[in-house]
């Protein structure tokens, strides 16, 4: 490492820092970072500006057996329940076409539907009255379960009252019975602590995911663009190869962090300042800094690898177009790694995702999550990210030889394809001197 | 000797680019490296520059083996142009000026001085691409030369400009050489080679087919061309021995001879034809020598078409 090489670190970072690009995809960054802060107020200052009004369903007892007391007595609706019931005069007539009356109320608006009850099967297996919701709406969803829930609660009253129970037999009855997981390994995760992990596993690995593509792509963007203007012929002459690849990844590395920091110092001050939890009156654990240090760790491991592959394989075509199909293998690898954590959230102690997680291309991402989650013991993580490290080196030794051959290289990219070979075209220009 | 090349020789695979190639260049000289497209110049060149190792042979600077460590007394002006389209002149310059080891207020000194002389100060706070295609060569030529360098290496530095930008350069590729500045230059023009060069190597086919003086050269060739001012036709002047080639032309005959003896016989058969009113002895043009040696090279397949 010498003079020219921070050189070129300090030039590329400078320039790129200062790019629209760059300050846009910041901006947005922190811009969303603030708004998700901010979220819980906006969403709740929404709710009581325009307050959901609540909607009427009609009662068509046509039972005689005292329901339709039960269901409108507002005591037994739950809180901030969305309908209430009101009875339909008369209902108890025969002859009265209940379809017919719900068409003329739901067409007027005053009713969302009608709730029909009928004597059903007297057979001991079955309750003895039979429900029918008359409605235009296509989805009924909500309204369904809202009736079902107070059906049911009416239908357990009434059953109560039948066998003569009061109500401290009625709460005995009612009450739940509990359950807990006691896990065998100490120090396991609890389900509450394992959604929490979930969670974040989740956030991190989509920011180290999309990180890893956006930097990625501009290291190999910033090669193909040397390449294409053929600066790279003046500034190959001043520095080696090698230098510059490692360059642009230390350079184009500096951004991402710089992106970083200033993400999270926005989220920091924000969620300070609108106290996002507070309002919604959660309380979470202390932020797991180890686990954060960790997916810092696996960004830079990942970032390394992937940028190096990446920058390496853009050496060796002189075309944007061409350096996205040269790549794609190395971009499959990254979706696939991104795919596995996304199946791994939810069997973290699948055996594939034990396996994907040696693979150096999957580590940052699947072996994160199995940290986060509790699933990977210390020789797991340090076995891989040895092999991890081994495999960047690899790749840096590798990577160097391909960009000193490929920056030379002009020829179309079906002679990209010829790695292990000099490339025959390297002293000349285009692929013609010989 | 300021650089030397001992038996270089170039494989790729089983391509063979430069032939143990021999060049000797002196401090302060400026040397033309003249071929064929496809003849091995680029390739001499980035060996030269260090970006490209010999399979076989020496290059020297100085006694030195060519590398990086060298890269800061080195200037190169490549055939294919090549700039930051999207960086502003002084920052770019300055900055490649920096990756050859110049501090950056001399950088930045300096540049005044250069842009001024090409008369393109006011494009200093501009885009490159936003400069036309002239202009763009003046500062890429600027990129080669701002660092101040002991060898400059120039390929084509004059293709594609006007020839008031042209005559532009050319002072100041020979002030440089006033200056002490070592410069190979690789040109298809061959009036600025004769104009610039003293000494010169033309390259076939990765091998060296003549270098030396410029002046021994066209001297040693032998072959001159007389030129006769005469109305008379003289359908048996091909037949006279010593006689390469005739060409009639509007005012007489332009007759290439084997040496001056054969001019002197032309002259005396001449006045027995008819009335001559111009007799002239001209040394064969770089051009014509080019021809001859390189020309062989495509009759065999040898060189390719740009």
């Amino acid at each position: 490492m010498n003079r020219k090489f921070f050189l070129m670190v300090g030039h590329l970072y400078r320039n790129k820092l200062k790019s629209p690009g760059f300050l846009a995809s910041v901006g947005i960054m922190a811009a969303v970072v603030a708004l998700l802060c901010y979220l819980p107020m906006i969403i709740m200052g929404i709710i009581e500006r325009s307050p959901k009004e609540m909607q009427v369903i009609g009662l068509a007892d046509r039972t005689g057996d005292g329901w339709a007391t039960l269901l409108t007595d507002t005591n037994h609706l739950p809180e901030n329940a969305p309908y209430r019931l009101e009875p339909v005069s008369d209902s108890g007539k025969q002859g009265m076409d209940i379809r017919e009356l719900a068409g003329e109320k739901v067409a007027s608006g005053e009713w969302a539907g009608i709730l029909e009850l009928r004597d059903g099967d007297e057979s001991a297996a079955r309750p003895a009255v039979e429900a029918v919701y008359w409605t235009d709406e296509k989805d009924a969803s909500d309204v369904l379960f809202f009736l079902k829930q107070l059906l049911n609660t009416a239908a357990f009253q009434q059953r109560a009252q039948q066998l003569g129970l009061g109500q401290q037999e009625l709460a005995w009855l009612d009450a739940p019975l509990k359950l807990e997981k006691v896990a065998l390994e100490e120090g396991a995760k609890d389900e509450l602590e394992l959604n929490i992990a979930r969670a974040f596993v989740y956030l991190t690995v989509m920011a180290l995911y999309f990180m890893l593509i956006q930097y990625g792509n501009m290291v190999s963007t910033e090669v193909v663009v040397e390449k294409s203007s053929r600066v790279m012929e003046i500034l190959v002459s001043s520095v080696p190869p090698a230098q510059q690849l490692f360059a642009k990844v230390l350079g184009v590395g500096l951004l991402a962090l710089t992106q970083m920091a200033i993400v999270v110092l926005t989220g920091v001050f924000f969620f300070h300042l609108a106290d996002p939890l507070g309002q919604l009156d959660i309380q979470l654990p202390p932020l797991p800094v180890e686990l954060l240090l960790v997916a810092l760790g696996y960004l830079i491991l990942g970032y390394l690898l992937y940028a190096t592959l990446l920058a390496s394989l853009a050496s060796l075509v002189s075309r944007l177009e061409d350096a996205g199909i040269i790549q794609s293998p190395v971009y499959i690898f990254l979706v696939g790694g991104f795919f596995l954590t996304m199946y791994g959230l939810g069997s973290p102690d699948s055996p594939l995702v034990a396996a994907a997680s040696w693979v150096p291309f999957f580590t940052p991402m699947v072996m994160f999550l199995r940290i986060g989650m509790g699933m990977a013991g210390t020789p797991e993580v340090l076995g891989s990210t040895l092999l991890m490290a081994v495999t960047i080196a690899v790749f840096v030794v590798l990577g160097a030889r391909w960009y000193k051959r490929g920056v030379f290289r002009y020829e179309p990219i079906r002679g990209a394809w010829r790695l292990g070979r000099p490339a025959a075209n390297a002293g000349g220009k285009g692929d013609r001197e010989r | 000797m300021a650089l030397e090349l001992r038996d270089v020789t170039k494989r790729f695979g089983s391509h063979v680019a430069v032939n143990r190639l021999n060049l000797k260049v002196e401090e302060g000289e400026l040397f033309g490296l003249l071929g064929a497209n496809g003849a091995g110049k680029t390739t001499t060149m980035r060996m030269i520059l260090g970006l490209l190792a010999p399979t076989e042979g020496e290059i020297t600077w100085f006694g030195r083996r060519m590398g990086y460590d060298l890269s800061h007394q080195i200037g190169y002006l490549p055939e294919e142009r090549g700039l930051y389209p999207k960086l502003k002149v002084e920052e770019q310059l300055v900055y490649l000026a920096r990756l050859r080891g110049m501090e950056k207020r001399k950088a930045q000194r300096q540049l005044r001085e250069w842009l001024e002389r090409f008369h393109v100060s006011h494009y200093a706070d501009k885009r490159v691409e936003e400069l036309s295609k002239g202009n763009q060569q003046k500062i890429q030529f600027i990129t080669a030369v701002l660092h101040q360098p002991k060898l400059l290496i120039l390929d084509e530095p004059f293709s594609g400009l006007d020839p008031v930008n042209v005559e532009l350069l050319k002072k100041a590729v020979l002030d440089l050489k006033e200056q002490g500045t070592t410069i190979l230059f690789s040109s298809h023009r061959m009036e600025h080679v004769e104009e610039l060069c003293r000494t010169l190597c033309i390259l076939r086919n990765g091998e060296a087919v003549l270098q030396g003086d410029l002046a021994q050269i066209k001297r040693s060739y032998g072959k001159k061309t007389v030129r006769l001012r005469m109305a008379a036709e003289w359908p048996d002047l091909a037949a006279i021995q010593g006689v390469e080639r005739v060409h009639r032309t509007a005012l007489g005959y332009e007759v290439k001879v084997r040496d001056e003896a054969v001019a002197q016989t032309i002259l005396q058969e001449a006045l027995k034809v008819g009335e001559v009113t111009g007799f002239s002895l001209e040394e064969p043009s770089l051009h014509e020598i080019f021809i001859e040696k390189v020309g062989a090279a495509y009759d065999e397949g040898g060189g390719e078409g740009e």
